[in-house]
């Protein structure tokens, strides 16, 4: 069974849809767990420092009131505000402590080296109800700040004294890493959606082509079907035709039949005619004898018998002959001869036979003889009201063929008609003496059960017939 | 590469400037309670360029009000300073000062100095008050 391509590019886009669609659902599973790992680690690293670094503070800030202990003490301020530095990298960039004062936030400690804050200066943080909800809610909270692109994050701890909020420890730090990877993931996923989009998109191509190549290949089995019927119809057709030509070939062969017994009848019973007639004088006038009458009456014996013979060889001729038989052409035109000879003698028609080929060939001999006899009757029938009547028949080899010419000379066929001469029902005979059926069978004859050509062509003095054979036939 | 590099800067920069000098405008104009004011800066005069409400004077004592990036720049001390940074705020007699602080804009206005000028203290203003 041959596969279509098409049908192999349905299973490869089928396979490459699975393939992208596994490979998303495994890159969202990665994408997840990278993000949520890189992000949830760091939150959690930045969780346990400022832990330890909350402590730190409420330890050294032995007061409930930052600002104020931290303004007298102003060594501990360095000191935890060198604490707070220890932390700071290029990823920890911002470490502060704010208290909340009449509503405003102010700097106590800052780790920073640049952009160092002064001591109880006062800050508007971004988000501030964040950083007020702290103090109400006492929990730490961390957000990342939309205007940055959510490069940062912002962490907010804050430092429970006496169940009290003193004070917020602030840390900024950097998560463009993270996004980074995160937005080369999403780009990453959004190929492979895209990819997937892309793959559904040519599978459903594909299968419109294999619906179309489908519907054209049951349009073409349809019509295969149709045709096949067609040509059925149209065989059973030229069957019939056929045979109808074929009985109307025979009805033609009948009537020449009984024309040339006619002919081969004419001369016996003219013979038979004047025995009787002989015979009858003789017997008024008394001088018939015994030898006599038993002379004409084997001489009458024998021309029926002749006639009989004739009726026999007529009926053997037009016989098909069921098996192939080694014969040579000089037997073919004596037979063939003897059924037209006496026809074409009695219209003064000369036939001039020149064979070269001697050796016998293996043939269906009676079909071979039907032709030669119906080329020969055409010719007789076209020298009819010529002055010069003569027929030259020759055989000769040429190569591996074997070629039986019949020449007349009645002037050839009309160069217009010479291709059509071989089609049934083309005459140029008068309906009475023409079917068009006779070359038309002979062709067939020849082709179809002697297996070589029958061709045409016109010489100076008439029309000549080809019976090419091959000489393996012989 | 380079070039399209050097547009995106400028471009950021120009628009992050223009949010600047757009704060500006809204603050001195709410001050002053006028719809021109006539600015003394020291630094970035080009910035203001487009600006209809502040318009630059290069006399500090044809302006109604001297805005200061440096302070060894301050000539005219009788006229209402604007400064951008929290020390120079504190350490002048400043109206206000507009600075970033770890990343964030800061705004603060000094309230005995704005009366001293008997300028306009807008109630929108007020949460800025140090």
């Amino acid at each position: 069974m041959k596969i279509k391509p098409v049908y192999i590019f349905n299973i490869i886009a089928i396979i490459i849809l699975i393939v992208f669609i596994w490979l998303d659902y495994l890159f969202q599973d990665i994408e997840k767990y990278v993000l949520d790992t890189n992000y949830k680690e760091n939150i959690v690293y930045v969780k346990n420092f400022s832990k330890n670094l909350s402590q730190e503070i409420k330890n050294k800030i032995k007061s409930n009131n930052f600002s104020n202990f931290l303004s007298k003490n102003k060594d501990i301020r360095k000191e935890l505000e060198k604490d707070l530095s220890l932390f700071i990298t290029n990823r920890y960039k911002y470490i502060y402590l704010v208290e909340k004062q009449d509503n405003k936030f102010r700097f106590l400690l800052d780790g920073s080296k640049d952009d160092k804050a002064l001591f109880l200066e006062t800050y508007e943080p971004i988000e501030i109800e964040k950083w007020n909800s702290v103090y109400k809610e006492k929990k730490d909270i961390y957000f990342t700040h939309k205007h940055i692109q959510n490069l940062w994050i912002t962490y907010l701890k804050p430092i429970i004294k006496n169940n009290k909020v003193k004070a917020i420890l602030v840390i900024d730090f950097s998560i463009q890493p993270y996004v980074k990877i995160e937005k080369v993931l999403k780009k990453l996923d959004y190929v492979f959606k895209l990819l997937i989009y892309f793959f559904i998109f040519v599978f459903i191509i594909i299968v419109w082509f294999s619906f179309v190549d489908l519907k054209r290949d049951k349009k073409l089995f349809e019509l295969n079907k149709s045709l096949e019927k067609r040509v059925k119809e149209e065989i059973k057709k030229n069957r019939e035709k056929d045979e109808q030509i074929l009985y109307q070939s025979r009805l033609a062969q009948m009537g020449e039949m009984m024309s040339m017994i006619a002919h081969q009848w004419r001369q016996p019973l003219a013979s038979i005619s004047a025995i009787v007639i002989s015979v009858k004088l003789k017997s008024q006038m008394n001088m018939l004898k015994q030898d006599m009458i038993n002379s004409k009456m084997d001489s009458i014996l024998n021309y029926t018998k002749h006639l009989s013979d004739t009726i026999d060889d007529f009926r053997d001729f037009f016989k098909p002959t069921k098996q192939k038989k080694l014969v040579s052409y000089e037997e073919i035109m004596d037979s063939v001869l003897s059924i037209i000879g006496v026809s074409l003698k009695n219209r003064n028609i000369k036939v001039n036979i020149d064979i070269r080929y001697s050796d016998e060939i293996f043939i269906f001999e009676n079909e071979l003889k039907q032709v030669i006899l119906n080329l020969l009757k055409n010719s007789e029938d076209v020298l009819e009201d010529k002055e010069k009547k003569e027929i030259n028949i020759r055989v000769y080899k040429q190569k591996d063929e074997i070629i039986f010419e019949i020449e007349d000379t009645g002037g050839g066929i009309d160069d217009e008609i010479i291709d059509k001469i071989f089609e049934p029902y083309f005459s140029t005979k008068d309906s009475k003496n023409g079917t068009g059926l006779g070359l038309y069978m002979s062709k067939i004859i020849v082709e179809k059960h002697l297996k070589g050509s029958l061709k045409v062509y016109n010489s100076k003095k008439g029309a000549v017939f080809q019976i090419i054979l091959k000489e393996s036939n012989g | 590469m380079k070039a399209i590099y050097i547009i995106i800067v400028f471009t950021s920069y120009l628009f992050a400037n223009s949010y600047e000098i757009k704060l500006y405008e809204t603050i001195f104009t709410k001050l002053f309670n006028k719809p021109v004011i006539y600015l003394f800066v020291d630094k970035n005069k080009k910035e203001f360029k487009n600006s209809k409400v502040l318009k630059i004077v290069n006399n500090c004592k044809k302006a109604d009000l001297v805005l200061l990036y440096d302070i060894n720049n301050l000539k005219c001390k009788n006229k209402p300073l604007f400064v951008t940074s929290y020390i120079d705020f504190k350490n002048l007699d400043a109206i206000g000062a507009f600075y970033w602080r770890k990343g964030r804009p800061q705004l603060i206005l000094n309230k005995k100095i704005i009366e001293s000028y008997n300028l306009h203290l807008d109630k929108s203003l007020l949460k800025y008050l140090e």
